[in-house]
């Protein structure tokens, strides 16, 4: 029996054997469930192909999934880059806004003191601010700051050089000298007036108010002025 | 391959024997937007949906391998995605006709153009359905190599044929293997009557 199966599975058979096998099959139950497992063997076997193709399609759609995945990446990717950028500009437009808004109030209220320049002066503290006003200003301050090392009494020297560092809007460096030369009677109006501009440029303008409402009594008239044009300018006036 | 839309003898024997020219082939079909583009024509004459359409292609793939794989008389084919497009049409067409569609002037139209007719034996599907997951547990619980000795031996290869197939030495060691690959295939069978049932219906 098996042989004949066999052959019949190896599509082996010849005429004779196949008018055998057909007669076994009529006459012949146990062979003919036999046979029927091989058939239907042979069904499941030709569904083997099926089975590859179906999954090699698996991995070409799930890939075409990781493609589209793959490119939401790249799309995330740009929308932050896209963000970053957007901050940046933000960022920069506010800044430099920011930077004009803080030169437009400084043009506004800041008011320069009367230079002691005098055509053909010899004096070493003229020289160095006339180099200031001739667009040399980090010489002239370097220059003066090594004058009051070695002359660290001089108030005037320190003055001119606080005046310097208001003017260039130094912040850190404009307050060190405030609280000496306050304490000389001919500059505390002006010195004043200073502290309270530097209160601004470091965008203490509350306190800067604070200071103005305590001193504005006290001063005359053209600080007065000045005071009033400052509340005015100023979000907290 | 200088044009891989013609394949010679020796192309359509590699898609004979190798698991992973088939592989890439039907990565190739599956991407290819011209051939998509024609079956697409028949998604808009027969107004059919997007699922439909794309199991009409996956099918369509299916089927093509199925015939050059287990189609013994395929030996050249000149123009693949002529080819594929036709398997296309005949299997839409057969669908077509089953009881419900109503599309008896569509088909008739494509009998007139001799293209629904000459339904190969390999056409029939065998996994869907109900069947399917039970089929494919089967056939994944087969080695590699009996796979493939059982997959040439149910098309009707000879022993020898299988043999250069799969590098045998001879046909008697095809045969061999085939013998017991088939003996394990039969156990599993019997292991899940519900199949049984259900494969000796598509029998009759």
């Amino acid at each position: 029996m098996s042989d004949l199966i066999e052959k019949y599975t190896d599509n082996a058979l010849n005429l004779e054997e196949q008018i055998l096998f057909e007669n076994r099959l009529k006459s012949d139950d146990k062979f003919r469930q036999e046979v029927e497992k091989y058939r239907l063997a042979r069904v499941v076997a030709s569904a083997i192909i099926e089975d590859e193709i179906l999954g090699h399609l698996s991995k070409v759609t799930s890939n075409k999934g990781n493609i589209f995945l793959h490119y939401k990446k790249w799309w995330i990717l740009l929308a932050l880059i896209l963000v970053m950028f957007s901050v940046i500009i933000w960022w920069t437009q506010k800044t430099t806004h920011d930077i004009q808004q803080d030169n437009t109030l400084f043009a506004q209220i800041y008011e320069e003191p009367v230079w002691p320049v005098e055509r053909g002066g010899e004096d070493k503290l003229q020289l160095i601010i006339s180099d200031y006003l001739t667009g040399h200003q980090h010489e002239a301050i370097t220059v003066l700051e090594n004058e009051i090392s070695t002359f660290p009494d001089s108030v005037m020297l320190k003055y001119w050089l606080t005046e310097m560092y208001i003017k260039e809007k130094n912040t850190a460096k404009s307050s060190q000298y405030l609280d000496v030369l306050k304490s000389v009677p001919s500059l505390k109006d002006r010195v004043t007036y200073l502290e309270i501009i530097w209160l601004i440029q470091k965008g203490d303008e509350q306190e800067a108010i604070r200071k103005i409402d305590a001193v504005y009594d006290g001063v005359d008239n053209h600080y007065q002025s000045l005071y009033d044009n400052i509340k005015n300018k100023t979000k907290k006036g | 391959m200088n044009n891989v839309w013609i394949l010679g003898k020796a192309e359509v024997m590699q898609l004979k024997a190798e698991s992973r020219f088939r592989e890439k082939f039907t990565s190739m079909l599956y991407n290819d937007e011209e051939l998509k583009k024609g079956i697409r024509q028949l998604k808009l004459k027969y107004n059919l949906s997007s699922d439909e359409f794309e199991e009409l292609f996956q099918n369509t793939i299916v089927m093509f391998f199925k015939t050059l794989v287990l189609g013994k008389e395929v030996s050249e084919i000149t123009d693949v995605r002529a080819y594929v497009y036709t398997i296309a049409r005949n299997r839409l067409m057969t669908e077509l006709s089953k009881p419900g569609f109503g599309l008896t002037e569509s088909l008739d139209e494509a009998k007139f153009q001799g293209l629904a007719s000459d339904q190969h034996q390999t056409e029939q599907y065998i996994l869907r359905d109900e069947r399917r997951t039970e089929i494919q547990k089967i056939i994944g619980m087969i080695g590699e190599k009996c796979r493939s000795v059982l997959m040439y031996w149910s098309s009707g290869y000879s022993m020898e044929e299988i043999a250069g197939f799969l590098g045998y030495k001879s046909a008697g060691m095809a045969k061999k293997k085939k013998h017991l690959c088939l003996a394990e295939l039969i156990v599993l069978i019997e292991q899940k009557p519900a199949l049984k049932i259900s494969l000796l219906n598509l029998l009759k």
